[in-house]
């Protein structure tokens, strides 16, 4: 019973949290002449329900604008290699960082955090000569290598593998194990959460980066979904709505996916005592 | 529940990558041209032709030369034939068609020849034997020379005459009921079926008014493109009309057994498909039935385009990118020239026609200057494809006086490449704070372009941090031969050198009745003679809002001190407003203006102030209901920003019809002039509110990290030279004194009328003589004495301003003006609330 | 290993670069020493940028974590039925800011739906509402994701532990208090840590929302930062964000030691 009341209280407050993508949901439904309708009145009714719900903004968008595919599949190429960059790269270090116990660990992990609260502005000077020094101005590669080197996923992972407990690593280099093993078998597997959640959310901020690729990349061509802009006005709001939730999608389905499995991996990681 | 979740995200992801497989098929962007080798540009001399002359009718010869048609444009109306093999020299001929055509034709229209030597001529006038009214018509010239009348051009227009095409190509005429089509979707072809009705007749048909474009086919048919009926083919023998293509389309060419048509504007409806603008239409020349679309969303087709088809049955199309070419039966374009390797890119220069010959070879001719130019382009293999060296010129938004710079500056550097980046190239839907930063990166990594526009981008910062070179080298020379206006030298100036150089300057100006014009200097006065002259109007329309707009970009400088904003001068400018619009009982002249119909069609122009890049947008629109109300003496005084002396027409011509309106000038030819007398051309304007004011347009500067400082510096120059300066692209005036000198001294027949007699039915307040406005060409007097003013000019607009503040203010003056009118504040109170506004802006 | 360094050294030298422009004039000219700093400290819009970010950092933290955990309790609670619960909040997180944008103009507009719905035409974006708005937009897109993190403590602690707590004796607040927060403590510095970047990450709405100039009230230091970028003043920017690092670097210290981190 109680159980009951709390669930119901927690699926009230859900409701203004998923109000904003329901918005954006039927916003996308919406055909041109209700928009017009809709933007024109005194007060914009509350709830977005469109009389006529159509697709066609959606067809609009997947057919008739060749760019926005390109510029999609663009940010695929961008964010995929570079969050599986960042897990190479990243989870070695995170395991170092989280298995060595010398008396500045506190303080680099200290510094981590500081540097990812840091402005861009700041950093993305020096990239660029480094960047352009490489050649790799106006190419993929601008946005994907800096991205594989983030402190973000390297603190996240450390987090993650900072829970392991030592009797386990101990237990298996007593084996024989040496320390890649050890890494690949217990660390990996036990860390995995803190994995997961690194690309994840390593995913969703490739996705939606902005600056980076506008500085780094120079032709068109190579530019990313995150700089498509649409302009609202009434014949290009259910487009525009219907691309934002194009974008919003690929995130929105790993965060979905990967959640489980995050959670699983949690639970297994908790029953560890 | 898991695995509903997986398995729809997989679905979606499944979906998506089979849409992007999907989107393989749709047609690509241009591609840049990647092989060795390149076209060179050869400009091509013109005919010697006599004033009154002027040239049409370009084509090309079956015997490999190019002919072009003179033409007279006054009586007897005379037409002269030249020929050239290599464009260095031209012979007059006379063939026998000529003299034939010299007796009956009032106006000649155009002439095209296939490769057998047969021919036709478009003309006005009379059949050749003189018989007949005078009509468009078009006469066929045999392989000797002989010319005879066709059937085309009756009475009757074929077009009217067609219901639709049927599904096979033939053509029904209306009053014929069509059958099996008529109920089949629009999927199918319409096409055109002879009428059965006046059986052996063909069916009459009428020479389509303003033919635009003809074609002689090697089939000896005559492919027609008129200006308001449509585009067919006609069979000169009988006349009859026997297929009929894209009716919207502007331009039509005949490639590899296709009729190939471009459409500029709007949208065309064809075989139940909607095609918009900026498409290449291939329909089946046989019988006119669509075969496919290429839309060519990336041509850019400002200032027209020219389509022809090659012997390969390639589509060759020139416009302001460059030389574009279709394989036959291909769906890609190719790019074969870089405009901005020749005279493309220039805005000054339209295409207008394109003659493969030759082997590889393509003559352009371009209309500019009301006039034709011929160039053509040779391919030359040993030319490297891309210039040794590059020039990057970076302008926020597309910028007419620095693309028409890039042709005078590649007439000294043929083999250096310009390159114009724009904010488009950095990110699409303009956020220009986006931009900035971009840009900015590169500055501090010691990159950036060569050379910079500066509208919309921090001058100010630029200059006090060493970004922009000291350009005092270039300003000397040019100051010492006196050929620009030295104070332009002086806006962008401190004691360590000269950093930017306004290339095109606007002028605030007031315009009215003499004795106002006389006694208003600035505010204060205008505000006086208000008071002092109360039963006299002075603008047409006197709501704060319009007040505002007018008067603000003129006081900006004054409205910023030492860094901070002057309050008081601000809460006199709302005060000022505010006390003149309520000298007025109604604030708008004549009702028609303040109606939701005429708001809303101006509803989205932005307030903004020019910022030294491109055209002012500042008085955007000019507000008619001033001008009609100065012209029609209901008022004293309009304000308008001089773009340039084709802008002198529109005050001129106020000033005229409030001065008695057009005369008829019998000299020479005779024509209306729209004269102000010369002695008033003085009194009738001022600068206002100051007399040095100005408004700096097409700002240019040279990045101090630039590898190539001098020839950045000779772009410079190539910006200011008389060749670039003396068009007038309507972003302002001249600042180099020839080009000043000539633009006053110019003439160009012009006549314009302006008005709004749809818009007021029933209005007693603008009556029908009232809502028209008519102008012609300044006369010289006035023109010099705008130009006497421009050489006057001292101070720029929004001298010291930064970037966020001139942003700021943009947006706070209106809205403290609103607190006004709504009653919220006082003009103390709102010019303070203004000034809290922008602190933060200028505590950074 | 390698990585470690690879890392550092990707992260490291710009940082010292920007700590280099930080004393010298903004194109790299001539030597200034610490007038940059003396600059930074002196400007008002600074000061301003500052302590609002000081404020929103300190009232949107704690806020996060109470109503989190608070939701992650009774989700705890709830157990099964609660499922939907948690994808529901996880949502926010994952769409971008930019896709938003079009639905927060809807929402917050003058003539929008909030507006239509109380039927007064309040000013979201203007004091005293915009900064509540602001840190309203960050509990909507971070509780999903801290709820998570917290359930993840929570299912990690022992029930073993809550048992031999009940036979003691101890009611559901005590248990709470003296049980589940301590078990919880390694959770929390890293829900701080992280807390306190996407507190950061509110920039982008704020700017998107409110434009370059917004109300004073949530005038942030990102603000100044991209300000400053604009019109080249790097040696500021970099002096100023060496200074942010040195207060965020000793107040994260504080911090650990106050949570008693091991090192």
């Amino acid at each position: 019973m109680k159980t009951k009341i709390i669930s119901t209280l927690l699926g009230l407050i859900c409701v203004p949290v998923i109000l904003p993508l329901t918005l954006l949901v039927l916003g996308s439904m919406t055909g041109a002449e209700e928009w017009r309708g809709i933007l024109a009145a005194d007060v914009i009714r509350p709830i977005l329900l469109p009389t006529y719900p159509t697709l066609a903004p959606l067809v609009e968008i997947l057919m008739d604008t060749p760019e926005f595919f390109h510029m999609f599949w663009n940010s695929c190429r961008i964010a995929f290699p570079a969050v599986a960059g960042q897990i190479l790269v990243g989870a070695p270090a995170a395991w170092a960082l989280s298995r060595m116990r010398f008396a500045g660990r506190g303080a680099v992990e200290s510094l981590y955090i500081t540097l990812m609260l840091l402005p861009f502005q700041v950093t993305m000077v020096s990239g660029y000569l480094m960047l352009d020094r490489l050649a790799l101005i106006d190419t993929h590669w601008a946005v994907i290598l800096p991205g594989i080197f983030s402190p973000f996923a390297v603190f996240l992972m450390t987090r993650g593998f900072a829970g392991i407990s030592e009797e386990l690593i101990e237990a298996a280099r007593i084996d024989g194990a040496g320390a890649v093993r050890i890494f690949i078998s217990v660390g990996l597997p036990l860390g995995l959460p803190g994995v997961l959640s690194a690309a994840v959310l390593g995913f969703l901020e490739h996705w939606s980066m902005i600056e980076q690729p506008m500085t780094f990349l120079k032709s068109p061509g190579l530019w990313p979904i995150s700089l498509f802009t649409p302009i609202f006005t009434a014949e290009s709001a259910g487009p525009g709505f219907a691309a934002a939730l194009l974008i919003a999608a690929p995130p929105l389905l790993l965060f979905l996916y990967g959640q489980h499995d995050l959670e699983r991996g949690i639970a297994a990681a908790g029953l560890k005592e | 529940m898991i695995i509903y979740k997986k398995l729809i995200a997989s679905l979606l992801c499944a979906a998506t990558l089979a849409g992007l497989a999907g989107c393989g098929a749709t047609p690509q962007t241009p591609q840049e041209s990647v092989a060795m080798g390149r076209y060179i540009e050869e400009a091509w001399t013109t005919p010697e032709i006599s004033e009154r002359w002027y040239l049409s009718g370009a084509h090309l010869r079956p015997d490999g030369k190019f002919a072009v048609v003179a033409q007279m444009n006054a009586e007897p109306y005379e037409i002269k034939y030249y020929t050239t093999a290599d464009g260095t020299q031209w012979a007059e001929e006379t063939p026998p068609w000529l003299s034939t055509l010299n007796g009956v034709a009032g106006y000649f229209r155009s002439i095209d020849f296939n490769s057998k030597g047969e021919g036709l001529v478009c003309y006005l006038g009379t059949k050749l034997d003189g018989s007949g009214e005078e009509l468009d018509r078009i006469a066929m010239i045999s392989a000797d020379g002989s010319i005879t009348d066709s059937a085309i051009g009756e009475d009757g227009d074929p077009w009217d005459a067609v219901s639709h095409m049927g599904s096979d190509g033939t053509i029904y005429a209306e009053d014929i009921e069509e059958t099996e089509d008529a109920t089949e979707e629009t999927t199918s072809d319409t096409a055109i079926v002879e009428s059965a009705l006046p059986e052996e007749e063909p069916v009459p048909s009428i020479m389509p008014l303003f033919p635009r474009d003809v074609l002689m086919g090697e089939d000896g048919m005559v492919y027609l493109t008129t200006q308001f009926s449509g585009s067919g083919k006609f069979d000169p023998i009988t006349g009859e009309l026997t297929a009929s293509y894209l009716t919207e389309a502007h331009s039509f060419t005949l490639a590899g057994g296709e009729a190939v048509q471009l459409l500029t504007m709007g949208s065309a409806e064809r075989a139940g498909h909607t095609v918009d603008a900026n498409s290449l239409f291939f329909s089946d020349a046989a019988t006119g039935m669509l075969n496919r679309t290429l839309p060519s969303e990336n041509l850019q087709i400002d200032n027209g385009a020219a389509i022809a088809g090659g012997e390969d049955g390639a589509v060759y199309i020139a416009n302001k990118s460059g030389l574009s070419r279709v394989a036959p039966g291909g769906d890609t374009w190719e790019q074969i020239l870089d405009g901005n390797m020749c005279s493309l890119s220039v805005p000054s220069m339209n295409p207008y026609q394109i003659f493969p010959h030759g082997e590889d070879e393509f003559l352009l001719v371009f209309y500019t200057d009301q006039s034709l130019r011929f160039f053509n382009y040779t391919y030359s293999e040993d030319t490297p494809a891309l210039p040794d060296s590059e020039l990057t010129v970076f302008t926020m938004l597309d910028n007419r006086t620095i693309s028409q710079a890039v042709g005078a500056f590649r007439q000294q550097h043929p083999n250096t490449l310009v390159n114009i980046r724009t904010s488009r190239d950095i990110a699409e839907a303009g956020n220009g704070d986006d931009v900035r930063a971009a840009l900015n990166t590169e500055i501090l990594a010691g990159k950036g372009p060569d050379v910079f526009v500066l509208g919309d981008l921090p001058l100010d910062s630029y200059i006090e941090k060493g970004v922009l070179a000291d350009l005092s080298d270039v300003v000397d020379s040019l100051l010492e031969t006196d050929s620009i206006l030295p104070a332009v030298t002086e806006a962008y100036a401190n004691k360590n050198g000269i950093f930017a150089i306004p290339a095109r300057v606007n002028l605030p100006t007031l315009w009215g009745d003499e004795d106002a014009v006389a006694a208003v200097t600035d505010l204060d006065s205008l505000l006086a003679y208000a008071k002092s002259h109360p039963d006299e109007r002075l603008f047409g329309n006197m709501t704060p809002e319009h007040l505002l707009y007018q008067l603000a970009p003129g006081t900006l400088n004054s409205l910023l001190k030492d860094g901070a904003v002057d309050i008081a001068a601000v809460e006199k400018l709302l005060a000022t407003v505010m006390a003149l619009s309520e000298t007025a009982d109604e604030p708008h002249f004549y009702s028609y203006f303040g109606t939701e119909e005429y708001l809303s069609q101006i509803k989205g122009y932005a307030y903004t102030f020019s910022d030294g890049g491109y055209v002012a947008a500042t008085n955007t629109p000019a507000d008619p209901e001033d001008y009609f109300a100065v012209a029609n003496n209901r008022a004293a005084l309009m304000l308008q920003f001089l773009n340039g002396f084709e802008s002198v027409m529109q005050s001129n011509g106020v000033i005229n019809k409030r001065l008695g309106g057009m005369t008829w000038d019998s000299t020479g030819e005779g024509d209306w002039v729209s004269d102000v007398p010369d002695d008033m051309v003085d009194k009738v304007f001022r600068l206002f509110p100051d007399s040095g004011l100005y408004e700096p347009s097409c700002v240019v500067g040279v990045n101090a990290a630039s590898t190539q400082p001098e020839l950045a510096k000779a772009f410079i120059e190539a910006v200011l030279s008389v060749e670039t300066q003396n068009t007038d692209l309507g972003d302002g005036f001249p600042v180099n004194r020839e080009a000043i000198a000539i633009g006053a001294d110019a003439y160009q027949s012009h006549y314009t009328s302006h008005s709004y007699s749809t818009a007021t039915e029933g209005d007693p307040s603008f009556p029908a003589d009232e809502m028209r406005l008519e102008y012609a060409w300044p006369s010289k007097p006035m023109l010099q004495a705008v130009a006497d003013r421009l050489s006057e000019i001292k101070t720029p607009m929004m001298q010291g301003y930064p970037l966020p503040i001139k942003y700021a203010m943009q947006e706070c003056l209106p809205l403290a003006l609103d607190k006004i009118i709504n009653g919220e504040s006082t003009a103390g109170e709102a010019a303070a609330w203004l000034a809290g506004e922008l602190s933060l802006a200028l505590e950074e | 290993m390698t990585s470690l360094t690879g890392t550092a050294l990707f992260i490291l030298f710009p940082l010292l670069d920007a700590v280099k422009r930080s004393f010298f004039t903004a194109m790299g000219g001539r030597f200034t020493g610490l007038r940059a700093y003396a600059e930074v400290f002196a400007n008002k819009a600074f000061q301003l940028a500052a302590a609002n970010t000081a404020r929103f950092t300190l009232v949107c933290i704690p806020l996060l974590f109470v109503v989190s955990l608070g939701l992650a309790l009774a989700v705890f609670a709830a157990a099964d039925k609660a499922e939907i619960v948690k994808t529901g909040l996880l949502i926010p997180m994952a769409i971008p800011a930019a896709s938003m944008i079009a639905v927060w103009r809807l929402l917050f507009a003058d003539s929008g739906i909030i507006n239509g719905i109380t039927g007064a035409a309040t000013d979201w974006f203007a004091a005293p509402y915009a900064f509540p708005v602001l840190v309203g937009t960050y509990l909507w897109k971070n509780l999903g994701y801290n709820l998570l993190l917290w359930l993840a403590g929570l299912y990690g602690i022992p029930a073993a532990r809550f048992e031999a707590a009940m036979i003691d004796g101890a009611n559901g607040f005590q248990r709470l208090l003296f049980i589940t927060l301590p078990s919880l403590r390694p959770q929390i510095f890293t829900i701080a840590a992280l807390s306190l970047v996407n507190s950061f990450k509110v920039f982008r709405e704020a700017y998107l929302l409110g434009g370059n100039y917004p109300d004073d009230n949530i005038y942030l230091l990102q603000h100044l930062w991209s300000h400053w970028f604009a019109s080249l003043d790097i040696d500021l920017l970099c002096a100023a964000a060496a200074v942010l690092a040195i207060a965020l670097f000793a107040a994260i210290g504080v911090l650990r030691v106050t949570l008693r981190e091991a090192t």
